[in-house]
């Protein structure tokens, strides 16, 4: 079963379709900021019966400033951590109000936009306790700027490995403070809440994947889940020109594998798809890592290593992007060499 | 000298957000320890709300420094937001100098609004004096505009450029305020920092021989005046922090963003073949669809990112040209369709003088 | 606790929800205020369990499982989700309810903050427990306490009674226009949320007169009023956004009386001045004041002490939030003693006291007579307060307004040496 839903094939479609803007100018967003590019499709890709939480983080604080927006949506802040509730309490609002008469009966479309510190770190218990709740519609969307923007660019477990933070500096004792792995959400949000009946990443690199997974979401139902990979011009070091370019990398390079699974069933999409059917080969990480100031710190080695991840990936994950286990269990170790 | 008669100087470091986080903050602290170096009591904070700096976004340091005096006199200015005058403004990009728009309701303010009369304006450029006075607004009361020769310079969260920009700009202060900080002052600052000699150079190369001069008058400059906001009292706010929203499409009325920009771009309609493609990827939703067709960038909201240029596919048909080669500002832009459609050759001419002034956009394309 | 409804139950619950009699059942204290959810039909609550308030949730669950109360039911993941939940319900438009004990409200604090800010009239109960470390479940005052200053309308009960007639009163000063701040509702641990008592519930056609529909207004979050909610706020409008908040809560003084008027006219149960209970103090030497559960052996202590011809009294303070400072110092200015009961402690405080009494000596201070003043601590994690406790708190103080001194201002009543 697949969602019947309108979707755009071409920019042009875009053009065409989505012509309004309900998330406009006059944030006090970066230059080349990638999240606002997030929340502008999807704004558009839900259009005007459409209700908007946004978590505490870099959109928050940066998206509005108080006695002005850049909403023509109906917007609510919630805590850092609470986009599950929000959506939860939002949708179950909705829900009662229409079946005791109090709200007309339309579909009200609830989203939830939080950043990865607020969603995979402070928050991931609310987001997996409201996945489970099957009998409400609403989005959630994770924005992965893999660090917390807002705050001064500190570690959250989003961070790929090796990346400089706030918190993990290279010194001259240690040169790779963030030594940890980043966790795999998406996956995560699909393996672990089976009624879950959407889920997909995507990147604002590809508006049209982006545009079309959020309008999927939305038509499908119950609680669903985007997690979009924002390249950050700020935190990543890179001149904002290139935030376009270092977002074709990220998915060019293998190292954010866009796919969806829809009612249960698991798709790469776009440039992701045609990596996986052979017609197109994937870059080098390398080509990804040494654009960004925030891993000038990482020797050749170093950046070995993360290929060697990222191959692994795409070569021996029982599915490549989703499961990280082999065919061959148990699991072989991956402990860095040298 | 022209700071007022005063033995507790204030000045102001106001820089191009996170391009330039680093070298205002040791710019600010270099000038704190050669205060201290030369037995002058000083301290230094950022504007809280600037920080963390965001890419583009005009920030602000303060720097105060009293002259033989004991750390009290420092109090009164020791838990402040933001000083209520300052005696030397320095400018680390000259494109700040067209407005500063920090917060909403704020509106855009001029570089020199904390100025005090007589004050030093002291601005990194490659441009003289008079060139620079095209960009400022005008003012009630004189001051001293010096400009300090040198690139606009640029760097990352994680990279400061060391490119001597710092040093300069001390030279500079030494030169211009020595009752601020002496001479003596920024060398001792500067012998204790590594490569001693090279940066000890660059102060006085910039002491000796960077440095020019011009006194403004009042009324001279562009005709902008700005408007102290008014912000309304709590009865008359919405309760629970509510406030309006917008209306679709409609941009947000009371902050814009554009002063983020040190870069515009610039459309060569003639040769648009109206891919859409700036529109879809601009993270400010700055263009505007026209009723032919084409993309027209409302500039006021465009911060100025580059975005568009790279993605258009269509060699030099969106260029980024420095914001130093139009003399708008201050909320009002050019309407770069309105003036193709009103003059097609005049607006060819244009582009194409500004075609050689364009930011290199990816070497791939080029 | 998670008790089916018995024959006899179901047949008085249907009589309240169709008919226009009270009914009597024999309920605990929490059961009383999920009797009273039922009768405001509220339409959103999160659940999540710590003992003692959760009795109530499960008495919603009951009530919705069978019928007799139409809401959304979420069971959330932990105390911050709840109140995140019904935040967000209630922005929306709809009826919420929420509660927790001890650390549970405490883990909820970042977001129960936001919904006094926010200004969405939540009511909450609060089964007062002491606060961990080491894990207690006994009766403490610290955890509804802990909010006392951010914008929230704090209650004490003690009767199931009165935590049901209070339950519908919250809902109708939270949602008053000029108050839209929430309300919590604190219900002494074990004493009265595990304690049967009889209890009337009255029907739901006089509630419906007594409480109108919530209504936002212009704040109502849909997508045909488009606003948006609590966007960053930098200093130039921080302070302007407290002040209507102080200005809600000093409404709420006046709106608390009227809504226990037309409580009076409506359910006929007067309880005269809303925001204290005042129990033979007209012409009382020593007073002893406490919230909640307390005043059960206090007033038996009263009546002992009276008949022994001692001129004693007893004034439970019911609203703390907003502080009912003028009753304080018309009841308590003319007594020599006044001896504060806290249930609470603030380690550190003015004299090393507990709370209530620090706020009530503050209160004292613009009074034209000032009493002596005695602090007792006693009772924290939930140890008995009984009446003969009382009476030696009493004879303490009554030596004390002899004596015309205080020897010892704060007293650990019957900790061990």
């Amino acid at each position: 079963m697949t969602v019947q839903v309108r979707l755009a094939r071409t920019v042009k479609d875009l053009l065409q379709m989505a012509q309004t803007e309900y998330y406009n100018s006059g944030h006090r967003t970066c230059q080349g900021c990638e999240s606002a590019m997030v929340l502008r499709w999807i704004a558009k890709a839900a259009g005007p019966n459409t209700i908007v939480i946004g978590a505490t983080g870099c959109m928050y604080v940066a998206n509005t400033t108080y006695y002005t927006t850049s909403w023509a949506l109906p917007w609510i802040h919630t805590q850092l951590s609470s986009t599950g509730s929000a959506v939860v309490g939002t949708a179950a609002a909705i829900k009662a109000l229409i079946e005791k008469g109090k709200l007309p009966n339309e579909r009200i479309n609830v989203i939830g936009i939080c950043g990865d510190l607020g969603c995979a770190d402070a928050g991931l218990s609310e987001v997996s306790n409201a996945m489970t709740h099957t009998k409400y519609n609403f989005l959630i969307i994770m924005y992965d700027n893999e660090s917390s923007a807002n705050t001064d660019i500190q570690e959250t477990t989003m961070t790929p490995y090796g990346a400089l933070t706030s918190f993990s500096p290279s010194g001259r004792q240690i040169r790779v403070m963030k030594y940890r792995w980043k966790k795999n959400m998406a996956a995560m949000i699909a393996v672990g809440h089976p009624e879950v009946k959407y889920v997909a990443t995507a990147i604002a690199t590809d508006p049209i994947d982006l545009y079309n997974k959020v309008k999927k979401a939305l038509e499908i139902g119950g609680p669903t889940f985007i997690h979009t990979l924002d390249p950050c011009p700020k935190g990543w070091g890179f001149d904002p020109k290139y935030s376009h370019e270092i977002g074709k990398l990220a998915v060019e390079t293998g190292i954010w594998p866009l796919f969806e699974i829809e009612n249960g069933k698991f798709r790469l999409t776009s440039t992701s798809a045609r990596i996986a059917s052979g017609e197109l080969k994937r870059k080098p990480v390398k080509e990804y890592i040494r654009r960004q100031s925030r891993f000038k710190h990482l020797t050749d080695e170093d950046i070995e290593y993360i290929q060697r991840k990222v191959d692994e990936m795409w070569e021996k994950w029982l599915i490549p992007g989703l499961i990280p286990l082999t065919k061959e269990l148990p699991y072989p170790e991956t402990t860095k060499s040298g | 000298m022209s700071v007022q008669e005063t033995n507790i100087y204030t000045l102001e470091i106001i820089y191009r957000g996170v391009h330039q986080r680093h070298l205002a903050r040791n710019l600010a602290r270099g000038i704190v320890y050669a205060a201290r170096m030369e037995g002058s009591v000083a301290l230094s904070y950022q504007r809280y709300g600037d920080d963390p700096e965001r890419d583009g976004v005009p920030a602000k340091y303060f720097v105060v420094i009293a002259k033989g005096a004991s750390e009290e006199v420092l109090d009164a200015e020791a838990a402040r937001v933001e000083p209520d005058y300052v005696d030397i403004s320095i400018v680390l990009d000259d494109s700040i100098l067209k407005g500063i728009e920090s917060w909403a309701w704020q509106g855009i303010q001029p570089v020199h609004l904390k100025l005090r009369a007589n004050g030093l304006l002291i601005v990194v450029s490659r441009r003289s004096p008079e060139e620079l006075l095209k960009y400022i607004p005008a003012r009630d009361t004189p001051y001293t505009l010096v400009v300090v020769q040198g690139d606009r310079s640029i760097g990352d969260f994680w990279t400061f450029p060391d490119d001597g920009t710092l040093e300069r700009v001390m030279g500079a202060i030494a030169r211009v305020a020595p009752n601020v900080l002496s001479l003596e002052g920024v060398k001792k600052y500067l012998s204790s920092l590594d490569k001693p000699e090279v940066r000890v150079n660059r102060a006085l190369e910039a002491y000796q021989s960077l440095i020019k001069m011009r006194d403004v008058k009042p009324g001279e400059g562009l005709p902008y005046k700005y408007e102290p906001p008014h912000l309304p009292g709590w009865k008359d706010m919405m309760i629970g922090g509510a406030i309006p929203g917008l209306r679709p499409n409609q941009r947000n009325p009371y902050f814009t963003g554009g002063t983020a920009k040190h870069y515009r771009p610039v459309i060569n309609f003639d040769k648009c073949i109206k891919c859409s493609l700036c529109w879809v990827y601009c993270p400010d939703s700055v263009f505007e669809i026209t009723p032919d067709g084409y993309f027209n960038p409302v500039l006021a909201y465009c911060k100025g990112c580059g975005i568009c240029a790279e993605v258009c596919p269509v060699p030099d048909t969106i260029i980024m040209v420095d914001e130093m080669e139009f003399e708008d500002g201050y909320g009002k832009y050019i309407d770069e369709y309105r003036y193709w459609k009103e003059n097609r050759e005049a607006y060819r001419r244009w582009f194409e003088s500004l075609l050689p002034k364009a930011q290199v956009i990816s070497v791939r394309k080029r | 606790m998670g008790m089916a409804v018995s024959a006899l139950e179901a047949k008085r619950l249907e009589a309240v929800l169709k008919g226009d009699e009270e009914v009597e059942v024999v309920g605990t204290g929490t059961d009383a205020v999920a009797y009273a959810l039922m009768l405001v039909d509220i339409d959103v609550t999160a659940a999540y369990p710590i003992r003692p308030y959760s009795g109530v949730m499960e008495r919603v669950a009951r009530l919705i499982a069978d019928g007799y109360l139409k809401a959304e039911y979420i069971v959330a993941a932990h105390e911050h989700d709840q109140f995140e939940i019904v935040k967000h319900a209630s922005a929306v438009g709809a009826r919420t309810f929420v509660g927790s004990s001890g650390v549970g409200w405490l883990l909820a604090i970042e977001a129960i903050v936001p919904i006094s800010m926010d200004r969405y009239p939540v009511v909450a109960l609060i089964g007062n427990r002491a606060l961990d470390d080491p894990g207690a479940y006994g009766v403490e005052h610290n955890d509804a306490l802990m909010v006392r200053d951010v914008g929230w309308l704090l209650v004490w009960v003690d009767t199931a009674q009165e935590a049901l007639d209070t339950t519908l009163i919250a809902y109708r000063v939270a949602e008053d226009p000029r108050v839209m701040l929430p309300v919590g509702i604190s219900m002494d641990g074990a004493f009265l949320t595990h304690s049967e008592h009889v209890f009337k519930i009255p029907p739901k056609s006089k509630v419906q007169k007594f409480l109108p529909p919530y209504d936002l207004g212009n704040r109502r979050l849909h997508p045909s009023n488009v606003i948006s909610v609590a966007p960053q706020v930098n200093e130039d409008w921080v302070m302007e956004l407290r002040k209507q908040v102080d200005e809600a809560m000093k409404n709420a003084r006046k709106v608390i009386e009227e809504a226990y008027r037309d409580f009076a006219k409506i359910f006929g149960r007067d309880y005269g001045n809303p925001f204290v209970e005042p129990y033979m103090v007209e012409d009382a030497d020593v007073i002893m004041v406490g919230m909640g559960t307390v005043s059960k052996p206090i007033k038996e202590a009263v009546r002992r002490l009276r008949a022994r011809g001692e001129r004693v009294g007893f004034l439970r303070i019911r609203w703390f939030r907003p502080f009912p400072t003028e009753d304080v110092i018309r009841y308590l200015s003319g007594a020599r003693v006044v001896a504060v009961v806290d249930r609470d402690y603030s380690f550190g405080s003015p004299f090393d006291g507990g709370v209530l009494y620090t706020e009530i000596r503050s209160a004292l201070y613009e009074a034209e007579h000032r009493p002596l003043m005695i602090n007792f601590i006693g009772g924290l994690g939930g140890r008995e307060i009984t009446y003969n406790d009382a009476i030696n708190m009493f004879n303490i103080a009554l030596d004390a307004a002899r004596k015309g001194r205080v020897e010892q201002r704060v007293i650990w009543y019957g900790v061990r040496e």
